[in-house]
């Protein structure tokens, strides 16, 4: 099967990558040129002042790429995420377990969609204990921001561990 | 199509931070920019937007970004119209295009099933009640006499 598509300046590609289980991760990396427009990351650097971008833009994975296929494609299917979750014995835990490593997914609380992901790099001394996440937004940039400090919505985030 | 800075900054900001085209659709659906341009522009002058900056050369993000605007200003229009239209356009430069046109063509397929089957029967509600305190009064014409 060809892999590689190519329509004008947008070049698109899929690489295999699989859950432990051995099925098949539907993904996309796109090598848009029209995406690495940074100037569009400083008004995002003005919105979000305590957040940490350490990457200029990169269209090639998104959120679900950094957190489920080591930063290689994109992965835009949620029903895959969730399907990742479920053959990589990934199980839910209560926000005061939470550890660095463990994965947060952000679900929208007016439809369920799940919209974002993360990894969690740290813990705060103090209550409240909002975690630091390393995430990459869209085709933007990974960034170091606190949970709930981010475009994506907080209020029904939750927290997963691989089990075994 | 007059489409200003500030409209642009405000889709490519959603464009940027998009980790899927369910979520670019959603949220580009409920910008105002968005809203106006439904409004405002008619369906041809919007697929002719759309086609000019996905075919540009060199593209920029605020290009990219109109064009996924247009696509969902369009899902706005009349049904038959949005459906007409999006059947149309031709989505192969546009990385999520396509996903975006058949979340909508799912979403009113649905909304027209939903019109089939949630419409309650037209019975008034008196020849109702009328039936139900009758029916076990009179004899039934289908029922056997057995005299």
């Amino acid at each position: 099967m060809d892999r590689v598509v190519l329509t004008g300046q947008m070049r698109r590609s899929s690489i295999l990558t699989q859950t432990r289980m051995g099925w098949d991760i539907p993904n996309t990396q796109s090598f848009d040129s029209g995406l690495t427009d940074q100037c569009q990351l400083e008004d995002q650097k003005l919105k979000y002042k305590k957040a940490e971008f350490r990457t200029g833009l990169i269209p090639i994975f998104n959120c679900h790429g950094l957190t489920f296929a080591a930063r290689r494609t994109a992965i835009s299917d949620t029903s895959a995420v969730r399907r990742i979750l479920k053959e990589d014995c990934y199980t839910r835990i209560s926000p005061d377990q939470v550890q660095p490593g463990d994965i947060i997914l952000y679900t929208s609380s007016t439809d369920g969609d799940l919209e974002h992901s993360g990894v969690v790099i740290a813990l705060p001394d103090e209550r409240p204990l909002v975690p630091k996440i390393l995430s990459k937004w869209g085709f933007g940039a990974e960034v170091l921001h606190w949970a709930n400090d981010c475009p994506y919505d907080f209020s029904q985030a939750a927290y997963y561990r691989i089990r075994r | 199509m007059n489409i200003s800075e500030q409209a642009i900054r405000d889709v490519c900001e959603i464009l940027l931070v998009s980790n899927t085209p369910l979520y670019l659709y959603k949220h580009l659906r409920r910008l105002q920019t968005v809203q106006t341009m439904a409004k405002e522009t008619p369906e041809h002058e919007i697929a002719s937007e759309f086609a000019r900056r996905v075919s540009l050369p060199k593209r920029r993000m605020g290009d990219v970004a109109v064009a996924y605007a247009c696509l969902v200003a369009l899902t706005y229009k009349p049904q038959s119209v949005a459906l007409e239209t999006l059947a149309s356009l031709d989505l192969s430069r546009l990385d999520w295009a396509s996903t975006i046109r058949n979340v909508f063509f799912a979403r009113a397929r649905s909304e027209s099933l939903q019109d089939i089957h949630i419409k309650p029967p037209q019975i008034p509600l008196f020849q109702l009640r009328t039936e139900a305190t009758t029916t076990s009064d009179r004899p039934s014409r289908e029922r056997p006499q057995h005299d």
